[in-house]
């Protein structure tokens, strides 16, 4: 992936208007904050997509224990019921990131999409679902640079499935479109 | 007494239309022989004679729509309300609301000139903007109908984000965690070997 690749993707990406499709509103793109995105009540569809390239980064030893550690709990995660396996992938989401690891990003937020897909997949209540609306919606903040990569879209359709199903059709409706025009770039990339 | 062409539809009295308009056969012969007609016989002399002074506003005045639905201008076709109106009003006048005297109103493109054409979009112009600011407007404004549609909207993109999401090559979560990890202790190896080498 080329920086050449990603500034045109930076062009491609301004603030996408797909909410006319829908007949939902258009928020401004600006104001939406991780508290906001996390809102149980509903909100203006804000389509907005900032991306960047995860460059690799210079190793340490420090990254290495922390991304050998995400590696061995998704492993464990593997073989563990439901209950267990939300345990082991909480833990390993709160496990400190060390400085100047961007890889991290990716790791974090595959581990939580996991999650958040256990969560959404076991709930019966509900209640699971708000949580994976919870984890996901300030790591997907539309104010915050997303790393370009497939598990943001997969991460944004699992953010779009616990909206929808929480009720909030706004943010369902955003993290949908964001997820897609993500997918797009992805594939422009895989074309070239 | 002075009957002008009133090309304007419906009853509105014409300015040389009044009650008090007097007949004058000389101007009545006058008029007819103007327009190739013969002239007044004795009958309708005698008419004019004793009925015209009678005559009011809106006797003549549907009665000269009447004769403008007989022979339609060609620039202002009357619509089909017009003619419903001018047929009420004879009717309301002899008594015969409600009855069938009025013409049958035939519906289609051959009775919609382009003026009603016009206004029947603008009408659904209108419409659809009532039915679309609602829309744009806060999502807890939304009525049970739009909120069906959007859930339906909704689930439609939701879809094609997961079609999407699937035929996106990419491996499972341990896979990729591991392939990562790997990458990184290889990286970080030739760096310690690359240094070792300095």
């Amino acid at each position: 992936m080329s920086i050449a690749f990603l500034r045109r993707a930076l062009a491609r990406v301004p603030t996408i208007v797909v909410a006319s499709a829908l007949g939902l509103s258009v928020a401004a793109a600006s104001g939406c904050d991780s508290e906001s995105a996390a809102a149980p009540t509903e909100s203006a569809v804000n389509p907005t997509l900032r991306v960047h390239e995860v460059l690799p980064s210079t190793p340490t030893a420090e990254g290495l224990a922390y991304v050998r550690a995400m590696a061995a709990a998704h492993l464990q995660a593997d073989g563990l019921s439901a209950q267990s396996r939300q345990a082991v992938l909480r833990a390993a989401l709160a496990q400190p990131v060390p400085s100047d690891l961007p890889e991290a990003e990716i790791l974090r937020l595959e581990t939580a999409t996991r999650l958040a897909e256990d969560l959404i997949g076991e709930s019966k209540q509900g209640e699971g679902v708000a949580v994976a609306r919870d984890v996901l919606a300030p790591m997907l903040a539309p104010s915050r640079s997303l790393p370009l990569d497939r598990t943001t879209a997969r991460a944004l359709v699992v953010l779009g499935d616990a909206a929808a199903k929480t009720g909030d059709d706004a943010l369902a409706a955003g993290s949908y479109a964001r997820a897609i025009r993500m997918m797009s770039i992805l594939r422009q990339e895989l074309e070239q | 007494m002075s009957i002008t062409r009133n090309d304007d539809v419906g009853l509105g009295a014409d300015d040389e239309v009044g009650a008090n308009a007097q007949p004058d056969e000389g101007r009545i012969a006058a008029e007819l022989a103007a327009l190739g007609e013969d002239p007044l016989g004795a009958a309708e002399l005698q008419f004019v004679a004793t009925q015209g002074a009678t005559l009011s506003d809106p006797d003549v005045a549907t009665t000269d729509t009447l004769i403008g639905l007989g022979h339609p201008p060609t620039l202002l076709p009357l619509d089909e309300l017009a003619v419903r109106r001018v047929w009420g009003s004879v009717a309301g006048r002899t008594g015969t609301v409600g009855s069938s005297a009025a013409p049958p109103v035939t519906h289609g493109a051959s009775s919609t000139n382009p003026v009603m054409l016009r206004t029947v979009l603008a009408g659904f112009a209108v419409a659809a903007s009532l039915v679309l600011v609602p829309r744009l407007g806060p999502q807890t404004d939304r009525s049970p109908e739009v909120r069906q549609a959007d859930q339906e909207a909704l689930s439609v993109l939701g879809d094609q984000a997961r079609a999407g999401l699937a035929k996106l090559p990419g491996d499972a979560d341990t896979e990729r965690a591991t392939s990562l990890a790997d990458d990184y202790a290889a990286r970080l190896a030739a760096r310690t070997r690359g240094g070792r080498g300095e």
